[in-house]
């Protein structure tokens, strides 16, 4: 493999142990890219992986990795997002830890909107541990731990994310490199916290959603002419009940980050300030 | 019966909701300009409104260790507290109550055979509404009586509200003034004569901090430049996030509250991860959702400062009480094996320093350090003159860029290290590795092949003696010959030293103490020593099944004479302790 650093980050002395043809390949060499060609030096980049196929991303990505546990990226990168503000804090996961063990860590970062930028490698199971359903699984897919189907309804995490008013949704797909490129450079110039979904084919344990089975159904919402700023718009788009699957940028709004709101960061990144304090005017309150 | 000047107890009891601990606060503060040492305690139940609330002080000359049960001055806002703590009041005492109160209809002090005691009925609700007070504002009027009792000048404490009140403005000063000396002039001058205990103030030039272990915690962390603090409410913990929410972004801090104990201790560990010093608090309930995390922590070796406040289990258990039941817990906490440091101040003073110190432990052996209270000396205030003492940071081993060699990827987890591999922070050129939950190689690239994975997980281990190296060991507190050796962790410091003055004042019983205060990893080879030379052995714990005691067996082999233990929520009491002790002495 021969990779030039000056448009990829990959991490070169470490070779990924992906199954030949997985999704998994098309966001790590659409992150890397990205992280290459808006300069973003492999220091400065902070990225936090969860645990899963899609986690093991952390040994083929040059930057200050963070491999976590498993649906608890989210915190993770928060705790490193407000430490230190000047790194570009990117976390990847899977589904199964973004929709599953780590939705609740989800909906509260909308909410807090802390600028960092969020991607779900959604391959519709969990492939790590063999190939059981995950939130995102159609009803009725058979997977070892449902062989007589999914009873559940899937979840809907672009409505999900547009309901609770996330500042940037955005749904990619691993079968179009150039478009998941943009949406990554869209989140990474976004302040707040950018969320993209990504389509992304388990070739080995997924024989429902496949590329060819995306392929048909994919449309852009740029080519759709929609205004990502209408929200009752993008909410149509994402709960729409035709077969159609959109891509792109469903809804960006401008709010202030988690960060913009703690006056403490003003002065500069939380990890720069002088750890010597004098507490003695809080003494004077205290007797 | 003789006079007693400056050492008394008061209590305050009444339906949750009515400002008791406020009230409880004033005559603590009072005590405490006076020149005097405090000790306070309270009971409430975990709910807001109506329910059965305490607060109780105990007042002395010298500094004061322990809660004590006994009262002096019961002050009685309903019924239920005459009938729940009448028992508690010493002969010679006397009860304020409310006559006016309505669950005091029919009330007939005299049916209830004590002699020994005074009953002062004092209209407070009446008083206060008279002086333009609200009615549950009776609890200043109340105040205002127990200082005619202990014949105290009225300008004393009429000073000390003055200056606490002063921030709201004078119309609350000039009301609080009002309904304190109405309350004060309720009680005539024969009645205050008959009542054996006096406060007489001593010259007091700085008067000390009033506070409990979890303020002394904040500040503790604060002074060790922590800038990071998570939690989710959970009591007894949550008095930290209170003083640290308000106090906190003075110093720089950051304070989160973040949505659930595993979100606050990931954001802890990538918060300390990206270089600050970050501390998260909770109570067991808490302490067990983080339980995974803390292991992450361990592995990828980020140190992080938690917070174990105990209150009595399992499962939510007894939220507002006390207990030392979550030992095993906390030792055994997350899967595999890997270094916690687990630390157990005994008072106020401890919990400042050991907070201090949790900070240079975690990065100087980037590991959890663990800190571990409980409700009796998370929440019980005394007075402690400011903190001097001031560590000198020890940030442990961190690399800076020009410190590198040459190459992006840094062996951050080199196993030729002793023990603690150097650290880079994200950020720095040249610095970079994976922070790795799986087993890594020296880069944190996962690595399962058998060399590393020995390489790994026995350079981690080498931490343990370092710690133990790098401490004090734990001493005896009195005579090396003794009668008894007790033997205590955490918070029952300070009551094993109250009886143990008791056995020598009373009984002249030679007693020494040891207090655990660093729990892992065990300092085993000096418990060791000082337990073969003791004569008889107890261990005081505040659980059913003896968790420290067996801890202590795990390590020495050694077994206790003797065990005292405690599981009721309610902290041991020394004179009680006194008496059991007395009783293992022959
Ligand atoms: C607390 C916990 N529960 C379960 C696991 C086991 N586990 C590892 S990966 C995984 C699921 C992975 O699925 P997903 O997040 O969708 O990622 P993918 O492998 O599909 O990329 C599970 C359940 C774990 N590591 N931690
Ligand atoms: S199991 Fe699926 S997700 Fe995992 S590497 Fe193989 S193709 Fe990719």
């Amino acid at each position: 493999m021969t990779i030039d650093p000056s448009t990829h980050r990959a991490e070169t002395s470490n070779v990924p142990t992906w199954c030949p043809g997985c999704g998994n390949f098309a966001l790590w060499s659409a992150l890397n890219h990205v992280l290459a060609v808006t300069n973003i030096a492999p220091h400065q980049a902070a990225v936090v992986f969860d645990i899963g196929c899609s986690g093991n991303g952390a040994n083929w990505v040059k930057a200050y990795c963070f491999h976590g546990l498993h649906g608890r990226a989210v915190p993770l990168a928060t705790g490193i997002a407000l430490a230190n503000h000047r790194l570009k804090t990117i976390v990847i996961s899977g589904d199964g830890a973004a929709y599953g063990e780590g939705l609740g860590h989800f909906l509260h970062a909308i909410r807090s909107n802390p600028d960092l930028t969020y991607i779900v490698e959604n391959n519709q199971l969990y492939a790590l541990t063999k190939g059981q359903a995950s939130p995102t699984s159609a009803e009725g897919f058979k997977t070892v731990s449902t062989p007589t189907g999914v009873t559940d309804e899937p979840l809907n995490p672009i409505a999900l994310a547009i309901s609770a008013d996330c500042s940037y949704v955005a749904r990619g797909f691993a079968g179009d490199l150039p478009h998941l490129e943009g949406l990554i450079q869209g989140a990474l110039a976004h302040r707040g916290f950018a969320f993209i979904d990504v389509f992304q084919p388990c070739v080995t344990f997924n024989r429902l959603n496949t590329f060819a089975w995306f392929y048909e159904r994919i449309r852009k919402l740029d080519e759709l002419g929609h205004d990502p700023s209408d929200r009752p718009s993008a909410w149509q788009r994402a709960v729409s009940a035709n077969d159609d699957l959109p891509i792109g940028l469903f809804y960006r709004a401008e709010r202030p980050t988690l960060q913009d709101r703690l006056p403490v960061l003003r002065p500069g990144p939380l990890v720069d300030q002088p750890l010597t304090v004098d507490l003695s005017r809080l003494y004077e309150g205290l007797s | 019966m003789e006079r007693q000047k400056n050492t008394f107890s008061w209590k305050i009891g009444g339906e949750a909701g009515f400002g008791i601990m406020a009230s409880g606060t004033i005559f603590a503060k009072t005590c405490l300009r006076a020149g005097l040492q405090i000790f306070d305690y309270s009971e409430y139940p975990s709910l807001i409104r109506g329910g059965h609330n305490t607060y109780q002080v105990y007042v002395a000359p010298q500094p004061v260790r322990a809660w004590r049960a006994a009262v002096n001055i019961l002050v009685a806002l309903n019924r239920e507290t005459v009938d729940q703590h009448l028992a508690e009041v010493s002969p010679g005492g006397a009860v304020v109550f409310d006559p006016g109160e309505y669950s005091f209809r029919d009330f007939r002090p005299a049916a209830l055979g004590r002699d020994d005691i005074r009953w002062h009925p004092v209209s407070l609700g009446q008083i206060s509404v008279d002086h333009g007070g609200e009615l549950y504002m009776r609890n200043t009027v109340a105040l205002g009586a127990t200082f005619a009792l202990l014949s105290v000048n009225f300008s004393f404490p009429a000073a000390v509200v003055k200056d606490l009140f002063m921030a709201k403005g004078q119309a609350v000063v000039d009301l609080n003034l009002a309904l304190l000396r109405a309350g004060y002039q309720a009680i005539d001058s024969e009645a205050a004569r008959h009542f054996p205990w006096d406060l007489d103030p001593l010259p007091s030039p700085e008067p000390p901090l009033y506070l409990a272990g979890n303020e002394a915690i904040a500040l503790g962390a604060l002074q060790a430049g922590c800038k990071f603090y998570a939690a989710y409410p959970m009591t007894p913990s949550s008095t930290i996030l209170h003083f640290l929410a308000e106090h906190g972004p003075t110093y720089g801090m950051v304070v989160r509250h973040a949505e659930d104990e595993i979100g606050v201790i990931n954001e802890t560990i990538g918060a300390a991860y990206a270089g600050v010093r970050a501390m998260c608090g909770t109570a067991g309930g808490g302490f067990s959702l983080m339980t995974e995390a803390v292991g992450l922590a361990g592995m990828t070796e980020v140190g992080v400062v938690i917070i174990e406040a105990q209150r009595g289990g399992p499962s939510t258990g007894l939220p507002t009480w006390t207990e030392q039941a979550d030992l095993r817990q906390v030792l055994h906490a997350s899967q595999g094996d890997f270094l916690k440091i687990v630390l157990a101040p005994g008072d106020v003073e401890e919990c400042f320093e050991l907070t201090q110190l949790a900070f240079d432990l975690a990065e100087r052996y980037q590991t959890p350090i663990i800190i571990m209270t409980d409700k009796y000396l998370a929440e019980s205030h005394v007075g402690v003159p400011r903190f001097r003492t001031v560590l000198p940071v020890d940030r442990g081993l961190v690399r800076r860029s020009e410190e590198l060699p040459p190459g992006d990827r840094f062996r951050r987890y080199d196993p030729a290290a002793d023990g603690v591999a150097p650290r880079t922070l994200p950020g720095t050129p040249g610095g970079l590795f994976v922070a790795n939950s799986d087993e890594h190689d020296r880069y944190g690239f996962s690595e399962e092949g058998v060399a590393n994975r020995l390489a790994q997980m026995n350079r981690r281990a080498r931490k343990e003696a370092m710690v133990l190296r790098g401490l004090p060991h734990p001493t005896l507190v009195g005579p090396a010959k003794a009668d008894l050796t007790i033997v205590s962790w955490g918070s029952t410091k300070g009551v094993v030293s109250e009886a143990r003055a008791i056995l020598t004042q009373r009984y002249h019983l030679q007693t020494n103490h040891l207090h655990l205060w660093l729990v892992n990893p065990f300092p085993a080879t000096a418990v060791d020593t000082l337990l073969s030379r003791a004569r008889t052995t107890v261990m005081v714990e505040g659980n059913q099944s003896g968790q420290m005691a067996g801890w202590i067996r795990q390590h020495t082999g050694r077994q206790f004479d003797h065990h005292l233990r405690q599981y009721d929520g309610r902290p041991f009491e020394p004179e009680k302790l006194a008496g059991q002790l007395q009783a293992l002495i022959r």
